[in-house]
């Protein structure tokens, strides 16, 4: 075993007597000892147990037969024939009363305790208390007691009302959010409509104020002529007029299509023609 | 709130100054035609003040439901429905102008179309001077 040198100096430095003492093992056992010590230890044992008064093969004390069975029985009536001794076990055992009380004990015992109670409670009372002892010396006014639950109501101070954020509320919220988009809705509906018939009918009274004009003049020819050609188009077109055809059957109606003699000439005289009147697709259909 | 509130006023009252000022040049032009047609018919028929009165209403009528008959359907078909509006307003018509006058209505109202077309011809044929002037055929 050899000793740490750094634990040493540790220990030096600490100033222990413990660094001082020599490195020499004090504990020293003689060859081969531990060997042999789980033989010696067991041999040791059985000397010791050897020594002992009792055997393992010999009872301590032997018992006459059926000694057992009727054991609780004699204890029993040993028991009972013990006069009375005053021990609470025994007597109980033996069915007797354990507890005794004088005579008509119980029926003073209350007043008794009464008594007992108000002799203790004169003699720890001072002489001052013990004359006011049974007077009542607190007093209220007359009415005291009616007036109260007003005057602490009134003391109790008013809390501040909580505007808690609760789903009525944002339910009403919508709702009102919800009339007021319809009426908004069914108000601009009707404006409008009102508005589109107020416009049907001032269109109306300019058509017939222009119509009267036109009569008054009696410029009907030359406000004919002044119409577009785009104009006089959706017109028919909206009156289920099929524009190309009427052309067509204008001219035939005019007796303007083209001579025998303009076919002999020119071979392409129809499509010039219908050209002119901007339809050359009616051709090709 | 009141932000989304303005926000909707705001808009409605585009929407309806906007609704105002759409007044294109289709329309007047469209305006004047049927100023030309009601000058047209009132002088063709002679009709007078109260004739005018009872008659341009029921007209109104008339002419919305010739303008309702849907354009794509087959040629036939809505001549039709055309000649079935036309002879259910027969009736109205007579009550106000008589007989004779309500077929003469309906005479003039299809030589209203003919001025138009014949106008229509006439403006085109003018727009094309390049094309060679056809001689006029003799029938």
């Amino acid at each position: 075993m050899q000793k740490d040198k750094n634990i040493l100096n540790e220990l030096a430095e600490l100033g222990s007597p413990l660094a001082q003492l020599p490195a020499v093992n004090v504990f020293t056992v003689p060859d081969g000892y531990f060997d042999h010590l789980p033989e010696n230890i067991i041999t040791g044992i059985e000397n010791q147990l050897n020594t002992l008064s009792f055997s393992k093969q010999a009872p301590v004390s032997d018992v006459p037969e059926g000694y057992f069975d009727g054991l609780a029985d004699s204890i029993l009536n040993r028991i009972k024939n013990v006069p009375a001794s005053g021990s609470i076990l025994t007597d109980s055992l033996r069915h007797a009363s354990v507890f005794n009380v004088p005579d008509h004990y119980f029926d003073n015992l209350a007043t008794n305790i009464l008594q007992r109670i108000h002799a203790e409670e004169e003699t720890e009372l001072p002489a001052t208390l013990r004359s006011v002892q049974s007077v009542n010396v607190f007093t209220v006014p007359t009415g005291y007691f009616d007036a109260l639950p007003e005057a602490i109501q009134q003391k109790i101070p008013v809390p501040a009302k909580v505007i808690g954020i609760n789903t009525q509320r944002s339910f009403f919220k919508y709702a009102m959010a919800a009339a007021f988009t319809g009426l908004l809705g069914l108000s601009l509906f009707t404006t409008f409509n009102k508005r589109d018939e107020k416009l049907d009918t001032a269109q109306s009274a300019l058509v017939m104020a222009d119509a009267n004009l036109i009569l008054k003049n009696n410029n009907f020819d030359q406000e004919l002529e002044s119409l577009g050609d785009k104009d006089i188009v959706q017109y028919l077109q909206s009156n289920g007029e099929d524009v190309k055809a009427a052309l067509v059957a204008s001219v035939t109606d005019e007796k303007t299509l083209p001579s025998e003699e303009e076919y002999y000439l020119d071979d392409q005289v129809l499509d010039n023609f219908l050209n002119q009147l901007n339809i050359p697709q009616t051709i090709n259909n | 709130m009141k932000k989304i509130l303005l926000i909707i006023l705001m808009a409605g009252l585009f929407t309806g100054a906007y609704a105002q000022d759409q007044q294109p040049d289709d329309a007047k032009g469209q305006q004047k035609i049927e100023a030309l047609y009601v000058a047209y018919i009132t002088k063709t028929l002679n009709l007078n003040e109260e004739e005018a009165q009872k008659f341009w209403p029921v007209h109104a009528q008339f002419d919305a439901e010739l303008k309702s008959v849907k354009l794509e359907l087959p040629e036939l078909d809505r001549q039709q429905q055309q000649l079935n509006i036309k002879k259910k307003y027969q009736d109205r018509f007579s009550k106000i102008l008589g007989n004779d006058r309500t077929n003469d209505f309906f005479r003039k109202d299809g030589e209203f179309r003919k001025k138009l077309v014949e106008q229509l011809r006439n403006k085109r044929q003018q727009n094309n001077p390049n094309q060679r002037p056809f001689k006029r055929r003799n029938f």
